[in-house]
Parts: structure tokens; sequence; C-alpha cells
């Protein structure tokens, strides 16, 4: 009963547009009130959802992504791109999948990609000639690379969420190979799509070019590599190779590229202050809705329903797929880690899954959801920086989904793609 | 009443801002004193924790300001105008109580911790709950306001 209106009370709040952190605040207070609970405990847990050393890294993962966003990164990963992909059919459709993808490599956000990298690629697509929805198609399915690609703040809400250690250096790996998967799987069908559609061949730019691109991006792109290695080889702790990450871009932005001056540093102070209140807010309240989840039993209902439906691996793997990719159209990415991981990893655990590879499955599954209407932050963006509706845009995305949908089944039924890499 | 407003959350921006950078210069810090110095502070991370609490309160305030928290916009686009209106006032009802229970469970939360003090740092763990007071009020404030605009304009649509 005290489920059933904790969870009413949600769908409620967020139908009349309350803000997400607040409904799950508000629902929460609720039922902690109908309980016989002071509600004043909603806050306290939600003020101890935020209390911990691992989500620290999140602020200065997102910090560091604005700063380099400020330093005019895309358009130096654009320009290799077009040296590396521009020549095949369609060549402006791979230039942003891979801009994307090497865009992720240094700042993990989905949202910072699809404004960077789709501000940049939509006007240069139309003018020659692509379609404008299927440039905003291409951007917002790129984008979602970044969630997977190491760095992902995604990774650590997830990492601080299961409540067994799991290595963020590990999730951080296992996320690479499913990444270039996911990319490849995106270019093959940007390839079938503009055979049909007759997009035009870009221009190879010549060796020269492409390799001093590659320089001037490198210094860039080398941050990722830092903070995997450094985490990895137990340098830094995640939280302090974000931070270090901060601090190597004002370096490389104020001294190499020279692009970074006090405007940009405090648009990206600003930008990142804003952005991080918002979504540590939301898991914040999303700690409390799910401590509260847990009181009711749900977690142990959701076992008992899905164990109790099969004994199948496979079909269990399909069942919780299912759930993540439905509860994904619905909700935001950060409340929903917090609140599912819980209730499945145990699941999963118990059917011999390696935490780190549901790590990645969640992250491919719930990224999806962000480009997938009703609540789709990464497709509202797209559609955003691409001028048109968002129904225009979701009509021509099947090719897209089919793509990702294909990528997570076979990130979720071959462990090795995930598990591969990691030591 | 609105220059009072955008001052409050234009302060409440500054000191989210400090926050995060000042946390950026303490697990820098912290870095350095473990390889050159040889020497790990104990207080770096508990302070920047505590600067996280600041940061996320008063960000999450000016966030109801300027409404940039994320929401579900699909129902309330959808439904006619007089129900929209009607929606609208009962979410910034909403977030005005919830910034009311916080008050009420920051000050709570404040003064019962006050005594106890955070290892390695020495100060009363109150202090990390006490944004939560302030933010809670200004929560409250600027959706008040919200709601009183929301009221106010369809009334004068009426007129």
């Amino acid at each position: 009963m005290e489920l059933l209106i904790l969870l009413l009370s949600l769908v409620g709040l967020l139908a009349i547009r309350v803000p997400v952190a607040f409904a799950l605040l508000i629902s929460s207070m609720l039922t902690f009130a109908l309980l016989g609970l002071n509600p004043l405990v909603a806050v306290q847990r939600l003020s101890a959802g935020i209390d911990v050393f691992t989500l620290m890294a999140i602020p200065f993962f997102i910090f560091a992504g604005d700063l380099m966003t400020q330093t005019g990164i895309a358009a130096r990963l654009i320009r290799v791109a077009e040296g590396l992909f521009g020549r095949s059919k369609g060549g402006l459709g791979h230039v942003n999948v891979g801009a994307s993808m090497m865009f992720g490599a240094v700042s993990g956000s989905a949202v910072a990609s699809v404004s960077a990298i789709g501000s940049t690629m939509i006007p240069i697509m139309e003018e020659k000639g692509y379609d404008r929805t299927f440039s905003v198609n291409v951007t917002c399915s790129a984008a979602i690379l970044g969630l997977i690609i190491p760095p992902s703040h995604n990774m650590i809400i997830y990492a601080a969420a299961s409540g067994i250690s799991i290595s963020i250096g590990d999730l951080f790996v296992a996320g690479i190979l499913p990444g270039l998967l996911c990319g490849l799987a995106l270019m093959v069908t940007i390839s079938i799509l503009a055979a049909r559609r007759g997009y035009p061949k870009g221009d190879f730019p010549g060796v020269r070019p492409l390799i001093l691109a590659a320089i001037g991006a490198l210094p860039g792109l080398l941050t990722a590599v830092i903070i995997v290695v450094g985490i990895l080889g137990g340098v830094f702790t995640p939280t302090e190779s974000a931070a270090f990450a901060i601090v190597y871009t004002l370096i490389i932005g104020v001294f190499v590229y020279r692009t970074l001056g006090v405007t940009e540093f405090r648009a990206a102070v600003i930008n990142s202050a804003k952005t991080t209140s918002m979504i540590m807010l939301i898991i914040g309240a999303a700690a409390a809705f799910g401590w509260l989840l847990a009181l009711l039993e749900a977690p142990l209902m959701m076992s008992q329903l899905i164990l109790g439906a099969t004994d199948s691996p496979i079909v269990i793997v399909a069942l919780v797929l299912l759930c993540l990719l439905v509860l994904g159209t619905f909700m935001d990415m950060a409340p929903l880690i917090i609140i599912v991981t819980p209730i499945f990893l145990p699941i999963m655990q118990g059917i011999g899954m390696d935490p780190v590879h549901f790590g990645i499955i969640m992250m491919l599954a719930l990224g999806i959801g962000t480009i997938t209407p009703p609540v789709g932050t990464v497709l509202f963006v797209a559609s955003a920086v691409g001028k048109i509706p968002m129904e225009q845009a979701v009509k021509s995305m099947w090719p897209f989904y089919l793509a990702l949908m294909i990528c997570l089944f076979a990130v979720a039924y071959i462990p090795q793609i995930s598990l591969l890499l990691v030591g | 009443m609105k220059p009072v407003l955008n001052g409050l959350s234009r302060m409440s921006l500054f000191i989210s801002s400090v926050c995060i950078v000042a946390m950026t210069a303490i697990i820098t810090y912290q870095v350095i004193a473990r390889y050159v110095f040889n020497d790990s502070p104990a207080w770096s991370e508990r302070l920047s924790l505590v600067l996280l609490a600041y940061l996320v309160f008063f960000g999450a305030a000016v966030g109801v300001h300027e409404k940039y928290h994320i929401r579900i916009d699909a129902l309330r686009n959808a439904v006619p105008a007089r129900l929209g209106w009607l929606f609208d006032i009962l979410a910034h009802l909403a977030v005005a109580i919830a910034g009311l229970v916080m008050v009420f469970a920051g000050w709570q939360l404040t003064t019962t911790l006050w005594d106890f003090a955070i290892p390695a740092l020495g100060i009363p763990r109150g202090v990390a709950l006490l944004p939560i007071f302030l933010a809670g009020g200004l929560i409250t404030l600027f959706s008040a306001a919200h709601l009183v605009d929301v009221v106010r304009k369809s009334s004068e649509e009426a007129a």
C-alpha cells in the first residue's frame, strides 16, 4: 500500500512538472509520514545520499568537461575526425560519430557532447545537403557513446549505488570496447542510409593537415588516458584523477591552446556549479527514495517476481534489459542508477554476472533511454540545437535505435566485450 | 521584490561557484602533498565533502529561481491552458512545501549535530548540515515568488 502511494505520488508530481529531484523528495516525505515516521528523515537521507566520498568525483568530472568544452576542443576533434572518416560515403555522419566518441573521452557528458558537437556539425551537415533530421539523429545517438567511453561520471554513481566495492578503474576500462562497438554500429547504419539517400562523400584534407589536426587534438585526448592510467596504476583515486584533469585542462587551455581566458573560466565554473547541484540533488533525493523502496521490500518483491517467472539466465537478463529500457524512457539516468542498482544488481550477481559487466549494460540501456521520448534529455538538447521538434527527430530515429539495441544485446550476452580488457 | 530575489540567487550561485573551485584546489593540494611532501593530509577530503554540501544546496536553490532543474514537460504542454495553470500552481506549491520541510529538518539536524565534531577537521558536524536550512529557506522563497507570479498572471489575463 505504502509502496503504491510512494510510486503514484512520484508519477503525479512528475506529471504536473515538479522538478525530478523535488518529486522524488516530496513523494518520499509523504510516504515517511504515512508510515508514521518523521518526514524529516527524508531530508536526512537526502543529505546522507550526497555525503559520500566516491560521489565527490562527479563535480570534478563535470568541471573538467566544461573547461575542456570552453577550450574549443570540439572543433579540433571534428578536424581529426574529418581527416579520418570524411572521405567515405556519408562522410560527415561518420565525422560526427568519430568526433562524439573522442569528445566522450575528454568529457563523458552526453549533454555536453550534443551541444558541443551538434552546434558545429549540424549546420555543416545541412550545408552539404544532409537532412537536418538525419543530422540530429546522428548527433544524439553518437553522443550517448560518451556515457560508456571513459571517463563517465554515471559509472561513479553506479559504483556508489552498488553498495559493494566495484573498481571505478575497471568500469572505465570495461566501457572502451562496448563504446567502440556502438560507434562502429552507428557508422554502418550511416553508410547504409547514406548510400540509399545519396549523401555526398567528403574531401580528404591530405595527410599533412590530418597529422597537424591530430597533434592539435592530442593534448585534449590525453585527458582520458591520464585519468584511466592514473586510476589503474594506483597513482590517483578517481576523485583525485578528476581534480587533476581540471588542473591539466587549465594548463593546456591557457598555455597550449591559449583559448581559455577569464571569461571562459567563469563560464565553466558557473555552468559546472549549476550542473553539479542539479545532478547531486537528484542523486540525494533518489537515495532517499531508494532507501524507502528498500524499507518497503521492493527489491525483494522484484527479485521474487523475476525469479518466480523463470530460472533461465538468458530470460532473466532479457527481463532486466526490458525493465531498464522501459524505465529509461520515463526517467532520467542518474536517479534511475541510484534506485534500480540495489534492485537488479543482486539478481544479476545471483545468475553469476560480473558487477562490472552489469554496470556497462546499465549505462548502455539507460543511455538509450536518454534519446527516447517522453523523457530523453539528450534527445531534447539535440532537437533544440538542431531547431527541429522532438517528434520529427524521433520519427526517423529507428535505424539508430535498432543499431544501438543490437549492440546492447551483444554487450549483455557476450561478457567478453566488456571484460576482455579488464585485468 | 524581483531585484532582491535576483540578488539572493546571484549570491547563492557565487557561494556554489566558490565551493567547486575551492574543492578542486583542496584535492589538488592533497595529491601534491602526497607525492611532493610525502604527507597525506587527513582533513582535505573531509573539508571538500563539507564544501560539496554548500555547493549542492545553494546551487539547487539557484535552480529553483532560474528553473533549470530537470522536469518533465510532456504532459504539462499537452493539457489545456487552464489545467496547465493549475498544474503550475500545484508544482510551485509542492516545491515550496519541500523547501519548508528542508528548513525544519535542516535546523533540527544542524542543532542536533552541532555538538559532534567532524573527524580530522574539528569543526561541528552541524556546519555541513546548515546549508540545508539556509537553502531550504531560499527554495521556499523562490518557489513562493513563482507561485505569486503564476497566480497574478492569470488574474491579469482574466481582467
